[in-house]
């Protein structure tokens, strides 16, 4: 079956790769987004959709990968090497924000004009032309006004034309944001949860707004959406994202049919999975910030004995597991990477000393990753294997919480003391 | 996004505390009173002799104590009882979080306010050598009244200048004075060394409106590569490093003393009337124009200049508000992420904001040299960009009208110290009523951001219309990242 | 190479006291976020108190560098330890009166405020002291010599003074007292823990207020013991010596890593360092353009600094 998307896409995502230190917010994730076609991004939060995102609009450079756009006329922009600026100027993409980042303080025509502020900026010639009065910087600016006017009209905002932004209810200020990133006309359109807090009423407009964009100002839309009306009901193509990585990518109906998906994010086939899948979203982000919530959700899901009874079971195949431990157990929590919810989780599959960590094979590692739903490639870069090594030896890190290997960086830090302070 | 002021609990304004809590809370602040006051107040360290000595001071100490134990009591009893409260504001206009809500005194301002002041400031030296005159009612008042107006104009002139990058574009320049400087340099250096040397002798009545194009374009340019290399910064930084080449540029005039003459200053010529001087000669104004010779002339002169530079200032700005390059100013100061999204160079917006900001201040620093006839380093301190500062601030971040009225005040008050003799009584000896000037600027800095952080004239003026023109309630407006 | 290591030696002490003043600035950057800039100024009341204290003393009580050993020591201790209180107060009020009301206000608000605030403390020092700079006789005297070197007619000796020594040794034992209050003390954990996310502190059953006292309170003694050795080193002190002091312990802060106490530290003597080898090298006039140049060149090319966490921006 030939696709849409593959054969004449508008953008083009190869190999894309986003570390944060020694977070990886995306792997290797490719896929394409057809031309005038709604694309959905789709999957659990922090699958790093948002960072995708980030990357094509150029407010993150990424670490590997490549970002191509491709105009009808022929033209191509490697997004990963322009200014986020020269991301919409040029390769011509907007977006909107998971946060609706409006200019509150100013009217809601002015957000429309200063969303046109390029195309009246080359008529001002150099502000010099329309600060003496130029005819033609009068005449762009009466069409900028008429455009305004038109997207004012198609998202139902006339009447709170000359109001600030500010004041305008959720919703509103949701098509607002949508108005003014078509304002800037873009080849492709990236919105950020653009139903998120609407009612049906609202979200049921909505997906007729973005159909209108798509078919006719023959706009390819890029979007990602929990809500899964919106997603099934109006996308063309569903990518979906696990832990960074790809886990799907078709039709709405192939990925509603898709096993994986149902798993990862859609629905559960039982509650023991549920559970599991609970227990797994809880490691990554214990491994990421050591809360103590993970550990408890991690308790409640371990409940079920399914993990441990396999293990052994596959003892021959993989590595070395062990019911009980020889002895005293080690302190896997001094492996960077590993908290007490690892270590549980680690202790019910059968490992539960340095040495045995410090065996394990590149095979073995993979037999691990697959056992313990949620790894993900924790146990490779974060180097369990070689930090076992140096902790079997009698080598104790510093502090409680184990060490980084140093091949990892820290973190980065958390933004929310930040927007915190705004 | 502007979560108003909680009500402190440094004061206790929220809830009413019982009389022996109010007691307490009295002698704690004594306490504190006590430990601001000594050393620092209580002991004189004069000169005795070419040593320094000490004498004490306590009684002006214990003074100063009490005034700020009873001022607390007398705010406990009036102000933040909820009964007082209730009996003396029906509007409940001294509770802080209402007063930062409440449209301000600036917002009732009508349309007409800015014609009206343009005519009064029109008429205002006329006015002043009416009353003034040897004549008038108030001999001798022309000279000052010209002269305080000059100032008053001069500093809304820099207001406006500096009301670009901090009002419109949100960024917080603390080394304004620097472009201020670079301006009465340049005319400074132009009038007195390089267009004599150029063009000959002749060419020095023509010095200052030769020069006053030149100035706005080296300090523009000044503040183009001075910002360049900023301007990724936010907030806090940029402050501090625009601080930082403020004070390079002092220390620098300071120390090239074969270019700047150094602490010593230079002494520049006086305006002229576009060439023709304002004095008793053959070829001076009074002759050519077949009037009398009245000193007052000149300052009636060096006051239309300032006012029609500063009028340049007004309406330039005013009308790059309504053009793309000052739309984008603002919303840059809303929210900076959302102009990248939609294709504004954000670097570059910033840097007009700071090259057009630089070029007004470059000319008022022109206008300064010629009327002082005379510029030293002195004058190009940081605490001269603080004072700007306070005049953008208190007139409301953004609002033009708001720094003509900040202005007035805040130099109406200077001079209100140096007028204020009876002071002297109540000071303490060794101190001029004048001297509390910087001192009062810094208490209204920080008393403007607790109850009424967005200054005389809150509201904001859209800058296009679909169908009617509603000002935007400053809550909204957001004063940028810096 | 003599002539350089006393450069170094010097350096090292001037770099000490900026170091002491930067931890002040990067703790209160840590916890709120914004810059204290009246910290600098908060210095210069230690400063001036310690002056106002040492003059009583040798005035009244004949304490003068020829006194024994041990009372200058004693009469010190007792200087500095109310200086302290006394700085400690001023930020404490500083806090409470310009900053506190203004959380939660917009980005600009407590800025401004703080430079209001700085302008305050300079007037109201300047008005209540007069501004003439506060000259005194030195009171730690004597020193060691290194080594020394005849080079032709005359003898180049690499000294140290008992005052550097005083000094280093004291910004030493300060540093390492703090160290351990940050890192090992229930108070040390509270900081920290707003550091990160003070909502969450709070959530979490810290009293977010009181520790952003505390936070002021200790940036201020540290501020104030190094005003009184900076008096104390140049002899001689004034209503003005924060500004210039407070901007280059700022860039120390910046330059070591906003945030980081070490950093602070190490930003401070790196900046002492650079102040002194520039004034001795190549120009004293300029000593204070180098060092401001360098918070420029930081900020542009190293913003997180030595030590510091690199910010990533949120979208």
């Amino acid at each position: 079956m030939t696709r849409a998307w593959e054969i004449n896409p508008e953008l083009e995502v190869q190999h894309l790769t986003m570390r944060f230190g020694g977070l990886t917010a995306i792997g290797d994730l490719s896929f394409n987004a057809a031309r005038q076609q709604i694309t959905a991004l789709i999957g659990p939060n922090g699958a790093g959709k948002t960072t995708v995102f980030n990357c094509i609009t150029g407010f993150y450079k990424p670490t590997e990968g490549m970002l191509k756009l491709n105009h009808e006329d022929g033209k191509s922009f490697l997004l990963e090497r322009m200014d986020d600026f020269r991301v919409n100027r040029e390769a011509r993409v907007a977006r909107t924000f998971q946060n609706i980042r409006l200019f509150t303080g100013m009217t809601v025509v002015e957000n429309l004009m200063v969303a046109q502020h390029n195309t009246l900026m080359r008529a001002s010639t150099m502000t010099i032309g329309a600060l003496l009065g130029s005819r033609h910087y009068k005449r762009v600016e009466a069409d900028a006004m008429e455009k305004s006017k038109y997207w004012l009209e198609k998202v139902g905002l006339t009447d709170r034309a000359d109001d600030p932004a500010g004041d305008l209810p959720y919703g509103a200020q949701r098509r607002l944001e949508i108005a003014r990133a078509m304002c800037t006309e873009p080849r492709l359109l990236c919105l950020d949860e653009p139903a998120a807090g609407l009612n049906p009423r609202e979200s049921d407009e909505l997906n007729k707004l973005l159909l209108s964009i798509r078919d006719d100002h023959k706009t390819a839309i890029l979007l990602i959406e929990h809500d899964m009306s919106v997603v099934m009901g109006i996308s063309d193509h569903v990518v979906v994202l696990d832990y960074g990585r790809k886990i799907a990518d078709g039709t709405p109906g192939e990925v509603k049919a898709n096993p994986d998906v149902i798993r990862a994010y859609l629905g559960v086939e039982d509650e023991e999975d549920d559970a599991e899948g609970k227990a797994a979203a809880a490691v990554v982000h214990e491994a990421v910030d050591h809360t103590p919530v993970a550990a408890a959700v991690l308790e409640a899901s371990l409940e079920t004995p399914r993990v441990a009874e396999k293990a052994p079971a596959r003892k021959a195949a993989g590595p070395e597991l062990l019911k009980k431990p020889r002895g005293k157990a080690d302190d896997l929590k001094l492996i960077w990477g590993v908290g007490p919810a690892f270590e549980k989780l680690l202790n019910k599959v059968g490992v539960w000393h340095f040495d045995q960590v410090a065996s394990w094979t590149s095979a073995d590692i993979d037999h691990v990753d697959a056992l313990l739903k949620g790894f993900h490639g924790r146990i490779r870069r974060d180097d369990w294997v070689n930090q076992a090594k140096k902790l079997a030896s009698g080598w104790r890190p510093d502090n409680d919480i184990g060490e980084r290997p140093a091949t990892v960086k820290k973190p980065a830090p958390k933004a929310a003391k930040k927007g915190g302070r705004k | 996004m502007s979560a108003p002021v909680k009500a402190s609990s440094a004061g206790g304004e929220a809830k009413v505390l019982s009389p022996a809590e109010i007691a307490k809370d009295l002698v704690i602040t004594a306490i504190i009173t006590f430990f601001i006051l000594v050393p620092i107040v209580a002991i004189r360290t004069p000169l005795d002799q070419g040593t320094l000595t000490w004498h004490p001071r306590f009684g002006l100490a214990a003074a100063l104590c009490g005034l700020v134990v009873v001022g607390r009591l007398a705010l406990y009893l009036f102000v933040w009882n909820p009964k007082a409260k209730a009996a003396l504001a029906p509007a409940d206009a001294s509770a802080p979080l209402k007063a930062v809500k409440g449209p301000s005194l600036g917002d009732r301002l009508g349309p007409k306010v800015a014609p009206t002041l343009l005519i009064l400031a029109i008429a205002l030296p006329f006015f002043f050598i009416i009353i003034g005159n040897a004549d008038g009612m108030f001999p001798g008042w022309d000279r000052r009244g010209i002269d305080f107006a000059i100032t008053v104009m001069l500093y809304v002139m820099l207001g406006w200048g500096l009301n670009v990058v901090v009002g419109l574009a949100g960024l917080l320049d603390l080394g304004y004075v620097a472009f201020y400087a670079v301006g009465a340099y340049t005319y400074a250096l132009m009038a007195t060394k390089y267009l004599p040397a150029w063009f000959g002798p002749e060419i020095k009545p023509y010095a200052f409106f030769i020069s006053l194009p030149i100035a706005a374009i080296l300090a523009s340019l000044w503040g183009m590569i001075l910002g360049f290399p900023v301007l990724r910064l936010k907030g806090d930084y940029l402050a501090i490093v625009t601080l930082a080449f403020g004070e390079i540029i002092y220390q620098v005039l300071q120390n090239w003393s074969v270019f700047t003459e150094g602490p010593r200053g230079i002494s520049v010529p006086k305006l002229t009337f576009f060439g023709i001087p304002f004095d008793k000669s053959d070829g001076g104004f009074a002759a050519t124009f077949h009037v009398g010779y009245n000193r007052i002339v000149y300052f009636a002169f060096l006051y239309f200049v300032i006012l029609a530079l500063a009028l340049l200032t007004y309406f330039v700005t005013k009308k790059l508000r309504r053009l793309p390059i000052g739309r984008a100013w603002e919303a840059l100061r809303e929210d900076e992420i959302a102009c990248r999204s939609l294709g504004i160079n954000t670097t570059s917006t910033k840097l007009t904001a700071f090259a057009i900001g630089a070029a007004f201040g470059g000319m008022a620093g022109a206008f300064f040299a010629v009327r002082q006839e005379f510029i030293s380093p002195e004058s190009f301190k940081y605490i001269e960009s603080a004072f700007i500062l306070a005049i953008v601030v208190l007139g409301g971040l953004g609002s033009q009208i708001g720094i003509v009225f900040s202005a007035i005040a805040i130099i109406g008050a200077t001079e209100a110290f140096r007028e204020m003799e009876f002071l002297k009584y109540v000071l303490p000896e060794g101190t001029e009523p004048v001297q509390f000037r910087m001192l009062a600027v810094g208490v209204a800095l920080v008393l403007m951001m607790r109850f009424r952080p967005r200054g005389f004239v809150t509201k904001r003026e859209p800058t296009v219309y679909l169908k009617e023109k509603k000002a935007v309630s400053g809550d909204l407006v957001a004063e940028g990242h810096g | 190479m003599e002539y350089f290591l006393q450069q170094l030696i010097n350096g090292l002490t001037l770099g000490s006291i900026y170091g002491l003043i930067a931890i002040g600035y990067t703790m209160v950057y840590g916890i709120i976020g914004m810059i204290n800039f009246a910290h600098g100024d908060v210095f210069m009341v230690g400063s001036v108190t310690s002056f106002i204290l040492v003059l009583i003393g040798g005035v009244s009580f004949g304490l003068s560098g020829n006194s024994a050993g041990i009372i200058i020591l004693l009469a010190l201790v007792l200087v500095v330890a109310y200086a302290m209180l006394v700085s400690s107060v001023y930020n404490w009020t500083i806090e409470r009166v310009a900053y506190r009301p203004l959380r939660g206000s917009f980005r600009l608000a407590p800025l401004i405020s703080a430079i209001g605030m700085s302008i305050v403390l300079q007037e109201f020092v300047r008005i209540a002291q007069e501004a003439r700079p506060k000259p005194i006789q030195k009171l730690v005297t004597g020193g060691y010599e290194l080594m020394s070197k005849q080079v032709g007619e005359q003898t180049f000796a690499v000294t140290i003074t008992n005052m550097q020594i005083f000094i280093i040794i004291s910004t030493l034992v300060l540093m390492t007292a703090f160290t351990f209050i940050i890192q090992r003390t229930s108070l040390g954990r509270a900081q920290r823990a707003c550091e990160q996310d003070t909502k969450m502190a709070s959530l979490l059953g810290i009293n977010v207020d009181r520790t952003i006292s505390i936070t002021f309170i200790m940036g201020a003694m540290l501020a104030a013991f190094a005003g009184m050795l900076f008096f104390l080193h140049y002899t001689e002190t004034d209503f003005f010596v924060g500004f210039a002091a407070g901007i280059k312990a700022f860039t120390a802060a910046v330059l070591g890593g906003i945030g980081s106490i070490p950093g602070a530290m190490m930003g401070g003597l790196l900046i002492g360092i650079i102040e002194v080898m520039w004034s001795a090298y190549f120009s004293v006039e300029y000593k204070d353009v180098a060092a401001f140049t360098v918070l420029v060149l930081v900020l542009i090319f190293m913003p997180q600094g030595l030590l510091g966490k690199p910010e990533v921006e949120k979208v």
